[in-house]
C-alpha cells in the first residue's frame, strides 16, 4: 500500500526542517522510510523519534527496541511523551491520530502494529 | 543565628546585558539597549524600537530551532517544551544559582521554594489555537496549555530544578515580579522557606507587545535614544522588551554556612491598589502611595533614610505623572534621587518590577545612584531626577512597581543587615 500522499510529496529539505533538533540518524531514517515503505523502515526511525521525545533527564532507550518493552516502565515515555511524539507522526507523515487511540499502546510492539495500520504498510 | 533575608544570587538576561558585569556597566554609564525593532517583518507598524535581546533567536515555531548564546549551556531537551520567556528564564536562574553557590544543589529537601512571574506566551498561545483550529478542534498539542499560560514559568522551573517548596506563580501585570519577590520576602521572614528563587521573563515579540497598542501605551518614537524617556514632557509610552531575571534570596544563616557573601539585605516591602481604574492609575498615585508608605512601615525607616528610588516609570504620560506625585507625597522635603531605568532596558512587563529589584541591588553594591537617562525637560518638577549617574555610596534603595488594575508593590533593600 502506499504511502500518504503528503507524506510522499515533502521534500527532502522540508522534511529536514520538520526535524530539527532530531539526530542526523533519525533524519535519515526517515528519509529512507518515505523512499522505501517497509516494517523495518518504521522501525528504525522510532530509538531517534522516541529519545527526543522522552522527557528531560531520560536516558535514550536501549537498542536494539524489542517489541516487549514498555514504552513507561521500561523506556520512560510517559503520556504526555507519547502523545506528543504521536502528534509530530501526525504532522510528518500526514496520517490522522486520536488521542484515545495512543493512551491504548503500551509497548513497543504496539506502537509499531498501530503505526503500520496507519501508515498501511 | 541571622535569619535575616538577604540577597545572594542574581542572574540577568536583558537587553542591557546578560550578565551582572554588564548589566552594572550599562547601568553605571546609562548606556541603553533601545533599537529598531520591526515586530512584523515586512509590515510598517508605528512601534519602530524595542529592548530586543542579543544572541537569542527564538522566533521559530520549532523549538528546536531556538540559539542561545554559547556562555548559557542549556539543555535541548529541557528547554525544548518551554515558551521563549522559559529559555531566558532558564539562562537567568543558572546565573543567579552560581553566584549563591547552589549550582547543581538538591532542592529536594522542601526548604528551597520558587516564586515566578510572567504573563505566559501568547506567541505559544496563539500557534497552539492555530493548530488547534486546523485539526477541526480535536487535535491540541499536549504541551499547549503548560507551555503557554502564565503559570508555564514555575511548571518549567520547578520540575527542571526539583524544587519540593513553595512553588507558584504571581499575576498582577507589571507588579507581577514585584509581588512574587514581596512574598517570598514573607516566607523567608516566617520561617516557611529558608531560601527562595525568584524569577520573572518575558517573551518579547509581536504577540505579548503590539496588544498594548489597543491602548496607546505604546511608544510611537523611532528614535531609539530618546523613545524610552521616563518623567520627560514629551514622553509618549512604553518601549516593549523582555528576557529574564532571577534573585537568590535566603536567611542570613542559610548563606553564611556555605561561606556566600551577601549582595544586600531586602528590609521590606509593601502593597496597596488604587481601587481607581482597570487600567489607568490613580491620577494621584493614591495605591502607589500607600505602597511606599508601608514598605516603610514594614521595615522601620524613615523616608529621609532612603537613598535612592528605582521608579516604575514606564515612560506613560499619565503613569509617571502619578508617580511624580505619589512620591512627592511620602518623600515632600526630603526629595531623594529618583530615576526610571526603563530609559535604558524598555519596559519588561511582568518582568520590570524584578529587574529593577536587581538593579537597586547593583547600585548598592556599586556605590552609585543612576541617573535618568533620556532626560530632556520635565513636566515633573516636583522629582529630584539626577541626569547623570553618581558615584555616591546609597544605604537604602526603593523600588517602585505598579500593574494594571492599580496594584502597587514596593520594595526596600539595604546595604547591611542592620
Amino acid at each position: 500500500m502506499p504511502l500518504p500522499a503528503v507524506f510522499i510529496a515533502k521534500s527532502e529539505a522540508a522534511i529536514r526542517a520538520e526535524l530539527i533538533g532530531f539526530s542526523a540518524a533519525t533524519t535519515a531514517a526517515v528519509l529512507r522510510l518515505r523512499e522505501c515503505a517497509t516494517r523495518d523502515a518504521l522501525r528504525a526511525v522510532l530509538p531517534g523519534m522516541i529519545a527526543f521525545h522522552l522527557p528531560s533527564g531520560t536516558p535514550p532507550p536501549r537498542e536494539p527496541l524489542l517489541d516487549e518493552m514498555r514504552l513507561r516502565e521500561d523506556i520512560g515515555l510517559d503520556s504526555l511523551a507519547l502523545t506528543e511524539m504521536a502528534f509530530k507522526f501526525e504532522e510528518l507523515i500526514g496520517v490522522r491520530i486520536e488521542i484515545r487511540e495512543v493512551t491504548s499502546i503500551t509497548s513497543v510492539g504496539g506502537l509499531l502494529a498501530f503505526l503500520e495500520s496507519k501508515m498501511q504498510l | 543565628m541571622n535569619l535575616a533575608p538577604v540577597i545572594t544570587g542574581l542572574g540577568f538576561v536583558s537587553r542591557i546585558g546578560h550578565s551582572r558585569a554588564e548589566v552594572m556597566r550599562a547601568l553605571r554609564e546609562l548606556r541603553h539597549g533601545i533599537a529598531p525593532w520591526q515586530a512584523v517583518p515586512g509590515v510598517d507598524l508605528p512601534t519602530k524600537v524595542a529592548g530586543i535581546l542579543c544572541g537569542f533567536d527564538v522566533s521559530d515555531a520549532n523549538p528546536a530551532a531556538w540559539i542561545w548564546p554559547a556562555e548559557f549551556d542549556l539543555d535541548p531537551a529541557v528547554v525544548q517544551p518551554m515558551p521563549p520567556s522559559g529559555v531566558y528564564a532558564l539562562a537567568a536562574v543558572r546565573q543567579a544559582l552560581a553566584e549563591a553557590g547552589l549550582a547543581g544543589a538538591d532542592f529536594s529537601d522542601g526548604s528551597t521554594g520558587l516564586y515566578c512571574a510572567s504573563g505566559g506566551s501568547p506567541r505559544f498561545q496563539f500557534q497552539h489555537f492555530k493548530k488547534l483550529e486546523a485539526s477541526g478542534w480535536r487535535r491540541a498539542h499536549p504541551h499547549a496549555v503548560v507551555s503557554s499560560v502564565a503559570g508555564a514559568l514555575n511548571f518549567h522551573l520547578g520540575a527542571a530544578l526539583g524544587i519540593r517548596g513553595a512553588c507558584c506563580g504571581f499575576s498582577s501585570a507589571c507588579a507581577s515580579g514585584s509581588h512574587a519577590l514581596g512574598f517570598a520576602l514573607d516566607e523567608i521572614r516566617l520561617g516557611r522557606q529558608q531560601r527562595m528563587i525568584v524569577v520573572a521573563a518575558e517573551d518579547l515579540n509581536a504577540e505579548s507587545a503590539l496588544p498594548f497598542t489597543g491602548m496607546g501605551a505604546l511608544s510611537e518614537n523611532p528614535d531609539p535614544d530618546s523613545a524610552s524617556r521616563p518623567f520627560d514632557r514629551e514622553r509618549d509610552g512604553f518601549v516593549p522588551t523582555g528576557g529574564g531575571v532571577a534573585i537568590v534570596l535566603e536567611n542570613a544563616a542559610s548563606a553564611a554556612s556555605r561561606g556566600i557573601r551577601a549582595q544586600a539585605a531586602m528590609a521590606g516591602w509593601g502593597q496597596a491598589c488604587d481601587g481607581h481604574h482597570i487600567a489607568m492609575p490613580h491620577p494621584e498615585g493614591r495605591g502607589i502611595a500607600d505602597a511606599m508608605r508601608l514598605a516603610l512601615l514594614d521595615a522601620k525607616l524613615a523616608p529621609e533614610l532612603v537613598g535612592y528610588i528605582n521608579a516604575h516609570g514606564t515612560s506613560t504620560p499619565q503613569g509617571d505623572r502619578a508617580e511624580a506625585v505619589a512620591i512627592d507625597s511620602v518623600f515632600g522635603k526630603w526629595r531623594p534621587p529618583v530615576s526610571s531605568t526603563k530609559a535604558l532596558t524598555g519596559h519588561a512587563l511582568s518582568m520590570s518590577g524584578l529587574l529593577e529589584a536587581a538593579l537597586c541591588v547593583l547600585a548598592l553594591e556599586g556605590g552609585f545612584i543612576p541617573g535618568q537617562a533620556h532626560l530632556a525637560e520635565t513636566d515633573c518638577p516636583e522629582l529630584n531626577l539626577p541626569r547623570h549617574t553618581a558615584d555616591h555610596p546609597i544605604e537604602i534603595a526603593m523600588n517602585n512597581s505598579s500593574g494594571f488594575g492599580g496594584s502597587n508593590v514596593v520594595h526596600l533593600f539595604s546595604k547591611s543587615q542592620s
